[in-house]
């Protein structure tokens, strides 16, 4: 009666044997197993480096610009010594959560949200004239949505920085302060397909 | 047949995922990155006092000079002091007021052609030599310092040269000083 049913299953279930070996085969060749132990793919987006206008004396209103290559353009502003003018930097990374082989072109959204102004004491500053250093959003404004293309993933792990400029406007009326405003980013993955 | 095509199929599907979005990927994300500016207290200078050699007088041959620092004053030469018991005419440095960012350090720039002139006679003459002191920052070499509220006061000395025969007056000198963050 083993024999019978061992016989039977086998006799059963032959017709699928070689098809779905055959996709196995080609699964494990590209590193299905792994996929099977794999995490969720997540993205992430990370601020590597402050947007940091330095230091500088204001009388009145002025502003300082600075580009997402870092150069420096001051308008009614005196410069100070101090700590060096360079734009914010980030990193979104996409990781797909399996070490598979594939290659992937990663599609990702970028949004800046609406930035605030900073008001305290005497010193009032807002940031505008957001520029970036990618191609197709060289100047962006608060809730546009950016474009970031990760293209030939072929690691786990993918990631892209980018830096990011503006124009910071500032009140003084009096005394002096440290103005800090945040700058709150969204990524949203759009795509990630086969090369 | 049929059988293997969905056996097929199904492996396909399967092999698909690495490339496609799932329900359990986290497919977006937020961070908050920062923009900063340090906007500086202006500087601002106040003269409190000039620079005042008091009443001088020279012989009629020698030359005489008359050093005025923070806190002393000396005669040289042929000059001597002739204020007497008058009130108004003793030589004392000049004294000014700085207000600023806290802990900064700012830099005293004195034009290098200072003249001191006679009150009476209007005699004009040259003064050298002169030295900066900060109360915060001693012995800086034209640097002063802010305190942790942002002020600082500084004298200017320096030496009057009086060529001999000058009548004798009460000589002060009008400082252009500028002050800047280093």
């Amino acid at each position: 009666m083993q024999g019978n049913h061992s016989h039977l299953l086998t006799n059963r279930h032959r017709r699928w044997h070689a098809p779905v070996a055959a996709v196995l085969a080609v699964a494990a060749a590209m590193g299905w197993p792994a996929t099977t132990r794999s995490a969720p793919a997540q993205v992430s987006i990370t601020p590597d480096r402050v947007l940091n206008y330095g230091s500088f004396m204001v009388f009145g209103s002025g502003s300082r610009t600075i580009s997402a290559s870092g150069a420096v353009t001051d308008i009614a502003v005196v410069p100070i010594d101090g700590n060096q003018p360079e734009p914010a930097r980030f990193t979104v990374t996409y990781d797909r959560g399996n070490p598979s082989p594939t290659v992937l072109n990663i599609e990702l959204q970028v949004v800046v949200a609406t930035l605030p102004t900073y008001q305290q004491g005497g010193i009032s500053g807002t940031v505008s004239a957001l520029q970036t250093d990618l191609p197709g959003a060289l100047n962006i404004s608060p809730g546009q949505p950016i474009r970031i293309t990760i293209p030939a993933c072929r690691t786990r792990v993918c990631s892209r920085s980018f830096n990011v400029g503006g124009r910071l406007n500032v009140t003084r009326q009096f005394g002096g302060g440290t103005i800090t405003i945040p700058i709150p980013m969204d990524v949203t993955v759009i795509s990630a397909r086969r090369a | 047949m049929a059988g293997q095509g969905r056996a097929i199929l199904l492996g396909l599907a399967v092999l698909a995922a690495p490339g496609s979005l799932l329900a359990r990927d986290q497919n977006s994300a937020s961070a908050s990155g920062q923009a900063a500016a340090s906007v500086v207290r202006s500087l601002s200078l106040l003269p409190l006092a000039d620079l005042h050699f008091g009443a001088v007088a020279v012989s009629g041959q020698g030359d005489g000079q008359v050093t005025v620092g923070a806190a002393d004053v000396f005669f040289a030469g042929s000059a001597r002091p002739a204020c007497g018991q008058r009130a108004d005419c003793a030589a004392h440095p000049a004294l000014f007021s700085v207000t600023g960012e806290a802990s900064r350090t700012y830099r005293i720039t004195i034009s290098a052609q200072v003249e001191a002139r006679g009150q009476n006679t209007g005699a004009a003459l040259e003064v050298g030599n002169l030295t900066v002191d900060s109360a915060n920052l001693a012995n800086a070499d034209g640097l002063g310092k802010l305190d942790l509220d942002g002020l600082d006061r500084f004298t200017v000395g320096g030496t009057l040269y009086v060529p001999g025969g000058t009548r004798p007056d009460t000589f002060r000198a009008d400082l252009p000083v500028t002050i800047a963050y280093e």
